[in-house]
């Protein structure tokens, strides 16, 4: 009896909100994940360029393809991550609204997914710097969307 | 250590009681209900979650324990997350359920300051 009434009390009592947070109804963004999976996509890029193998022997070569093998994989992994966080700022974050003040938003979330792929396909550090570049314009719209201007800091 | 978070957590759910109920009036404890679901399976949507305010002098969080903290970026939204490690004073926080959570992960450490409280009871309809 007692109980009841007190559950009846507590589920009427206002409470403000607790948010167990997610990626989507929750309404939390951040362009930081895009930004280490960009990261992580150049200095696979590079190490990948820098990549030779020690000799010619079986043992060497077997060595090299392996890790070139890994750092590819890598590279293509962090490349589709990069891609995924851009496109959830795109279509989730985003709203008609921001066109105004951003007239170029789809445009650059385009190259920017465009660059994406170009990373995947290719071992090209240009492009891969070129995201980099893409990934800073974007975080840049999105804090100035939310009147804020959070300093563009990367981790490498 | 599973075991032990297991039985903690069983702890905290309870069914209402008075001497809560009189807490939250007197302001000795605060309540708030849980929107989302990166604490499940443990925390519902739904759920009032009684905690108390945690003192800078002297806290008794540690591993394990359910905290209310600000988001780091959004000051003004407070979240739900279980502690998963301490380093000194700063506090790696994470959802239960990793799939729907966006936690330490992405943030980082969180720094003391930006700990609110600690869940002490969880009330379910």
């Amino acid at each position: 009896m007692l109980s009841d009434s007190l559950t009846s009390i507590l589920r009427k009592l206002p409470a403000k909100s607790v948010h167990a947070h997610c990626d989507g109804p929750c309404g939390v963004y951040d362009p930081a994940s895009a930004r280490v999976a960009a990261e992580a996509v150049l200095s696979m890029t590079k190490k990948l360029i820098a990549l030779s193998p020690a000799g010619n022997d079986q043992a060497s070569m077997s060595a090299y393809n392996n890790t070139f093998s890994r750092f590819v994989a890598i590279k293509e992994e962090e490349s589709q991550k990069t891609k995924k966080e851009l496109l959830i700022l795109w279509t989730d974050y985003f709203k008609p609204e921001h066109l105004s003040t951003y007239p170029d938003l789809h445009d650059t979330f385009w190259k920017a997914a465009k660059l994406c792929s170009a990373c995947k396909v290719s071992i090209d550090q240009s492009k891969a710097e070129e995201l980099i570049t893409a990934v800073e314009k974007i975080h840049s719209m999105f804090w100035s969307s939310k009147g804020r201007d959070d300093k563009w800091v990367t981790a490498s | 250590m599973t075991n032990g978070l297991l039985q903690a957590d069983k702890n905290l759910l309870q069914k209402p009681d008075l001497f809560t109920l009189l807490s939250l009036l007197v302001g000795y404890r605060h309540h708030l209900r849980v929107v989302g679901k990166s604490m499940l399976p443990f925390i519902l949507e739904g759920d009032l979650l009684i905690y108390k305010k945690i003192n800078s002098k002297k806290y008794d969080l540690k591993v394990g324990d359910l905290v209310i903290a600000s988001h780091p970026k959004l000051k003004s939204h407070l979240i739900i997350k279980r502690i998963y490690k301490i380093d000194q004073k700063k506090f790696d926080l994470r959802g239960d359920n990793p799939l729907s959570s966006t936690d330490s992960r992405e943030w980082g450490l969180i720094n003391f300051n930006l700990i609110v409280g600690k869940v002490v009871k969880i009330f379910r309809d």
